[in-house]
């Protein structure tokens, strides 16, 4: 079932939380809030759920208008960052109170807890307390009972903030494994880009209260709409300056660098981002850039240096041979995108 | 690339008020409640000190208060006792709590049992034993007079004895707050302490003893203010040393001299300086609060066998001396008395008296402190959740300050209140046994409702919206989550409640009427006329502490610990 959202805002008291936010998820998709604390993610994410009203604005889950549905009958699932599993229930009892509300015969129920539990790998721990689980057990367990009932939309707030590193690997990987073996559409709040990009269909970016750019993982990746995108979703170098006559880029300390073709009109002020990846160190003759290496640091697979421009700009890249600190270096961009809304840097 | 921008700086609505949420009806219910039964009350005590007796506006009474000795003598007394009750109280407590904090004992929790029931003990009974045992016409008084020997004093009565007994009956408060306090100090604190060379003795008096300060005022403050409010200890020991609660008590209850007026004023007296107590407390305690949980438990400590033995005969000496009124009364309700006067002779007569005679006042204190604490029960679950869940813009916080305002008022002042209040329309309680059951309940509904509070804090609200995003309405989802989770706290803090109201004396005195007559009253009345059946009162008060102790070890068995 597809999840429309149009025009949600959202005030607490004196604060913006939302202004005026449109997202529509396609039916059997997943779609990420992606954003820093305080951005609105997770508002907006409770008031799909209902837990929160927006102050104007319309949500549908298909055809249907929730605005006036509450929680309880929106049918979703839900899954919290703090777990919210009941304490003094057993595992199989926190997945089977829902369908135990919509008064399912016992068995029906019994066969539904065994086969929620057996989707995320832990059958046998039906009677197993919450406090007796680790953490991404109870997550798994969470998972389940949001899925028992079969809800039409998974918003999941931040899920695997509270697991360690590798745990959290695993997990969005199960997450996304379920998502698509139950085909179900889903809402994932993260302000880790990793897991938006590994796990979703559709990354929304959203920054202070606003969507900032919606599109595949790959599009926000590659062509980020704006300098916060750019420089949230992994890292990046933004070169500020204007558009010259002959359609280089001015930097604000005198330089010029040309990147093969012009860069948009004449005057324009533009911020060119520069993946480290997308540079490679080159010849002299080739070089677009030419700085000397102020640190480097290796990272297993390779290692990433910044260079210092003689403007004083700072530049990352990516590299695989060591490099002496101070050592001069001439590096041309394979790959480069032109921003021209500036929305600030994350 | 779908940047939407609007227009800022749109007004925000305010969420409109939803006046079909039932807690909201709860809420209104018992902000009602409140007002009729804590601020109506009190509004009288104000009229009443701000009238003279041919019923004009004065402020005289005031100026009497400051000026008049036969005033501010009992204020200071009632001040200096106070203060006296919990330094002494501290300096036995402070060193026991940092010895059983830090050093295996043994026996360590039989002491913490032992020393949470006498937290509990009703709040005359040191009084009472202390004057069987040293009375004018007491055993030991006696005993050395026959004898032949000097005793130091002639009996208890007077200041010292009310110190005495005040110590003793409160020093297991500070006790059990410094002791927490101090296990909770995260041992890295001290050893970060030792790292950068401090000396354990030095670590001891700048980093652990500062950390337990906020415990030790608290305690401080609870254990002067329990001598503050007492009624039955400076009655009963005083021997003519003038206290408020006992002037308050005096002056309208005096069938010659009744003075309301004086009554009222000293009412607000107390009730200023135990306010003025409170807010000293609270900068203490504000100003120094250090979150120091988390990390490590303490590790306790071995002690060499010298210390080790003076650290037993100085911690059992303390109990002892806490426990010295429940073995008196115990050992005296198996023993023969004639005329006021102690027969070595072990009976069971006292109890058989007892329960021919006495049945019905064990019965209504049963029935009364029962309903009470039902009543504080539902009430503090409503106020709790309401304070700790909803936003309610005016009657949140408006309930939330109102239901802890018993906690400053002594019992004395309430039962003035009450009956100002409620011997007139438009309501009517004085003479019933209603009036003593609503008083119970107000008065022991902050600390009933604190305890809730509490539990609540720790049932997160994502636990109710899961429910609730599973398909459970709010009413039902409170039922299958909220009320299972806080149960142990709601059982818990009910028996603490319920102990604390079987044991109350200083409003009951003044409320009750015939026959609503509760033990605390039997036993008070005894023990105020010389040549009175001691013996029942004895065993009465043995079945007081019978039914204080008993669910009270039951609930420390079930959820092994209990906070008061």
């Amino acid at each position: 079932m597809d999840i429309s959202i149009e025009g949600i805002s959202k005030t607490f008291g004196e604060t913006t939380a939302l202004e005026s936010v449109d997202l529509s998820v396609p039916s059997g998709r997943l779609a990420t809030l992606l954003g820093a604390s305080g951005c609105g993610k997770t508002t907006l994410l409770r008031i799909v759920a209902g837990f929160e009203t927006a102050d104007t604005g319309a949500i549908r889950f298909g055809e249907r208008d929730i605005a006036k549905v509450p929680v309880w009958k929106r049918r979703i699932g839900f899954v919290f960052q703090s777990y919210a599993l009941w304490p003094h229930m057993t595992v199989a009892e926190n997945v089977a109170y829902g369908l135990r509300l919509r008064k399912l015969s016992k068995e029906a129920v019994a066969d539904k807890v065994a086969a929620g539990l057996a989707m995320v790998g832990l059958t046998g721990r039906e009677r197993h307390r919450p406090g007796q689980l680790s953490g991404g057990q109870q997550q798994r367990v969470a998972l389940a009972r949001a899925l028992a009932l079969e809800p039409d939309v998974l918003l999941m707030d931040e899920p695997l903030s509270n697991l360690d590193a590798r745990l959290r690997v695993e997990m969005r990987r199960e997450i996304r494994r379920i998502q698509q073996e139950t085909g179900i559409t889903a809402v994932y709040v993260t302000h880790d880009q990793d897991e938006a990009l590994e796990i979703s269909d559709l990354v929304a970016v959203m920054n202070g209260g606003r969507v900032e750019q919606i599109g595949a993982p790959e599009d926000v990746y590659e062509r980020p709409g704006t300098t916060f995108v750019a420089s949230f979703v992994g890292s990046v170098t933004l070169l500020r300056g204007q558009v010259t006559d002959d359609g280089e880029l001015a930097l604000p300390s005198g330089g010029k660098v040309g990147f093969g073709r012009p860069l948009g009109q004449a005057g324009a002020a533009v911020h060119v981002a520069l993946r480290p990846e997308d540079l490679r160190i080159v010849e002299n003759g080739q070089a677009q850039f030419t700085g000397k290496v102020v640190r480097s640091s290796f990272q297993g697979s390779s290692r990433e240096s910044v260079a210092e421009l003689p403007g004083g700009e700072l530049l990352s890249f990516e590299h695989r041979r060591p490099l002496p600190t101070g050592a001069t270096v001439g590096l041309a961009a394979d790959r480069f995108t032109v921003i021209g809304q500036d929305t600030g840097v994350a | 690339m779908a940047a939407s921008t609007t227009a800022r700086g749109r007004p925000g609505r305010r969420p409109r008020s939803n006046w079909r949420d039932p807690w909201r009806l709860a809420g209104l219910a018992a902000l009602l409640i409140l007002l009729i039964f804590i601020v109506y009350p009190q509004l009288w005590i104000v009229r009443a000190a701000f009238t003279d007796d041919a019923g004009a506006f004065t402020l005289a009474r005031f100026g009497a208060f400051v000026t008049d000795a036969r005033f501010t003598e009992p204020l200071v007394h009632s001040v200096v006792v106070s203060l006296s009750v919990g330094a002494g109280a501290a300096l036995v407590a402070v060193p026991f709590a940092f010895v059983m904090a830090r050093y295996r004992i043994p026996g360590r929790q039989g002491l913490l049992t032992m020393l949470t029931m006498a937290t509990t003990s009703p709040p005359f009974l040191g009084a009472y034993a202390w004057l069987l045992l040293l009375g004018s016409g007491g055993i030991i008084t006696r005993a050395a007079r026959e004898a032949g020997l000097p005793l130091p004093f002639e009996s208890i009565l007077g200041v010292g004895g009310i110190i005495w007994v005040g110590v003793w009956f409160t020093f297991a408060l500070i006790f059990l707050m410094v002791y927490d306090a101090l296990r909770a100090v995260d041992p890295a604190l001290e050893e970060a302490a030792a790292s950068v060379g401090s000396t354990p003795w030095r670590t001891h008096w700048r980093v652990t003893l500062p950390l337990a300060v906020p415990a030790i005022a608290t305690g401080c403050y609870l254990a002067a203010m329990r001598i503050f409010a007492d009624f039955g200890t400076p009655m009963l020991i005083g021997g003519g040393y003038s206290m408020l609660p006992v002037v308050v008590y005096q002056n309208f209850m005096s069938e010659v001299a009744a003075s309301p007026g004086v009554a009222a004023t000293a009412s607000l007296m107390m009730v200023l300086v135990s306010g003025l107590a409170l807010v000293a407390q609270r900068r203490i305690v504000a100003r120094r609060s250090f979150a120091v949980t988390g990390g490590r438990d303490q590790p306790l400590r071995e002690l060499r066998r010298g210390p080790r033995a003076l650290v037993l005969i100085g911690v059992w000496t303390a109990l002892l001396l806490g426990f010295v009124p429940h073995l008196v009364v115990l050992l005296t309700s198996f023993l023969r008395w004639q005329s006021g006067i102690l027969q070595w002779e072990p009976t069971l007569e006292n109890y058989r008296r007892l329960f021919e005679e006495s049945l019905q006042p064990i019965v209504l204190s049963f029935v009364f402190a029962g309903i009470a604490c039902l009543m504080a029960l539902v009430m503090g679950v409503v106020v709790a959740y309401i304070v700790a869940r909803k936003r309610f813009r005016v009657s949140g916080p408006l309930l939330n300050n109102l239901v802890m305002v018993p906690y400053i008022l002594p019992g004395t002042v309430f039962a003035i209140g009450f009956i100002l209040a409620f011997n007139h329309l438009p309501v009517i309680l004085t003479g019933t046994a209603l009036i003593i059951v609503v008083a119970y309940f107000i008065r022991r509904l902050p600390y009933v409702m604190k305890s809730i509070e509490a539990a609540l804090g720790q049932v997160h609200p994502s636990l109710e919206e899961a429910a609730m995003s599973v398909g459970a309405p709010p009413r039902r989802s409170f039922r299958d989550i909220v009320v299972p989770i806080i149960r142990p706290a709601v059982i818990s803090g009910g028996t603490v409640g319920f102990l604390q109201m079987i044991t109350e004396l200083s409003a009951t005195v003044m409320l009750y009427a015939v026959p609503w007559v509760t033990m605390t009253v039997v036993i008070f009345t005894n023990a105020m006329q010389p040549g009175s059946p001691f013996g029942v009162a004895s065993a009465m008060t043995t079945v007081l502490l019978v039914s204080v102790y008993v669910p009270l070890y039951l609930l420390r068995r079930r959820y092994k610990t209990v906070s008061l």
